[in-house]
């Protein structure tokens, strides 16, 4: 829903404002995400992500008001029987780890176009990925590429890794 | 619009870089932001004074880091409330800024 303002000047010369709301149609869907990586003494570049809230913004059809899905993913602290404001899903991922891979299935789930935080670098998905990234020495799977591979648009790779796992003339017979 | 982040597939806005391409303000920060487009006043408090408005039931949306990790380490059921409330408020008016400017529906 947009606002449109005109103006005009009446008989008299003055200026008459006319404010006229114009529903326009949004073909996007966006995802919005900030969180919070609490301070440590020392090293304060690349802390542990303890919470993070998730929006989704659906397409809207002409007229529709603003409307969100939205939802929490909090670790440890956070009390799992107090937090809870209605119209907002909880989660408590047993660590940071299953955070990132929660909140990923939830990008894949919702399938935004467009990922939208205030300050990604410091505040969101840019330091989500970083986090995801420190992930990547211990843990086996390549887990530096977790965000990017799990947040992609297409099933590109699903279908890729579906072709190896079938035998070759089953996908001629399909053909 | 991108810092280092790049899924592919999907576009990544990165809000305040928007706004500032689109609109020439003074301040960037989200709370002018945020004034200035949805007419909502959302002050910034001092830390003491963050902790001692706490008794009321009004939301404040901003507190800088160090308040939140203050709050985060307290373990005070209250105050874990209120990082929650400040991380919605932050999530949905990110959302409503860009809706409100337009950014996603602008027909160039």
């Amino acid at each position: 829903v947009s606002q449109k303002e005109t103006v005009e000047t009446s008989a008299h010369g003055e200026d008459v404002h006319l404010s006229v709301r114009m529903p326009v149609e949004r073909r996007m869907s966006l995802m919005s995400m900030e969180l919070l990586a609490p301070l440590k003494t020392g090293d304060n570049s690349n802390t542990e992500v303890v919470s993070l809230v998730y929006s989704f913004q659906p397409e809207t059809s002409q007229g529709a008001t603003f409307h969100c899905i939205t939802g929490v993913l909090a670790l440890g602290p956070f009390p799992q029987r107090r937090l809870h404001i209605a119209g907002i899903s909880y989660e408590f991922p047993a660590d940071e780890l299953s955070l990132i891979n929660r909140l990923a299935e939830l990008v894949m789930h919702f399938d935004p176009d467009i990922l939208v935080g205030w300050d990604l670098k410091r505040g969101s998905w840019g330091y989500l990925a970083t986090r995801a990234a420190s992930y990547g020495d211990s843990a086996s799977p390549p887990y530096p590429q977790l965000i990017n591979s799990l947040l992609l648009k297409d099933l590109i790779s699903v279908t890729q890794s579906l072709a190896l796992l079938l035998p070759p003339d089953f996908l001629q017979e399909m053909r | 619009m991108t810092d280092d982040f790049v899924p592919v597939g999907r576009h990544v806005f990165n809000v305040w870089r928007v706004m500032r391409a689109d609109r020439s303000l003074t301040s960037y920060s989200f709370e002018s932001v945020s004034f200035l487009i949805m007419h909502r006043r959302w002050a910034k408090f001092s830390k003491p004074l963050a902790t001692a408005l706490l008794t009321d039931t009004w939301r404040y949306p901003f507190f800088d880091r160090a308040t939140l990790t203050d709050w985060c380490r307290s373990a005070e059921p209250q105050l874990l409330q209120r990082i929650i409330y400040y991380l919605v408020d932050r999530t949905l008016g990110s959302l409503k800024i860009l809706e409100d400017c337009e950014i996603v529906t602008k027909v160039a």
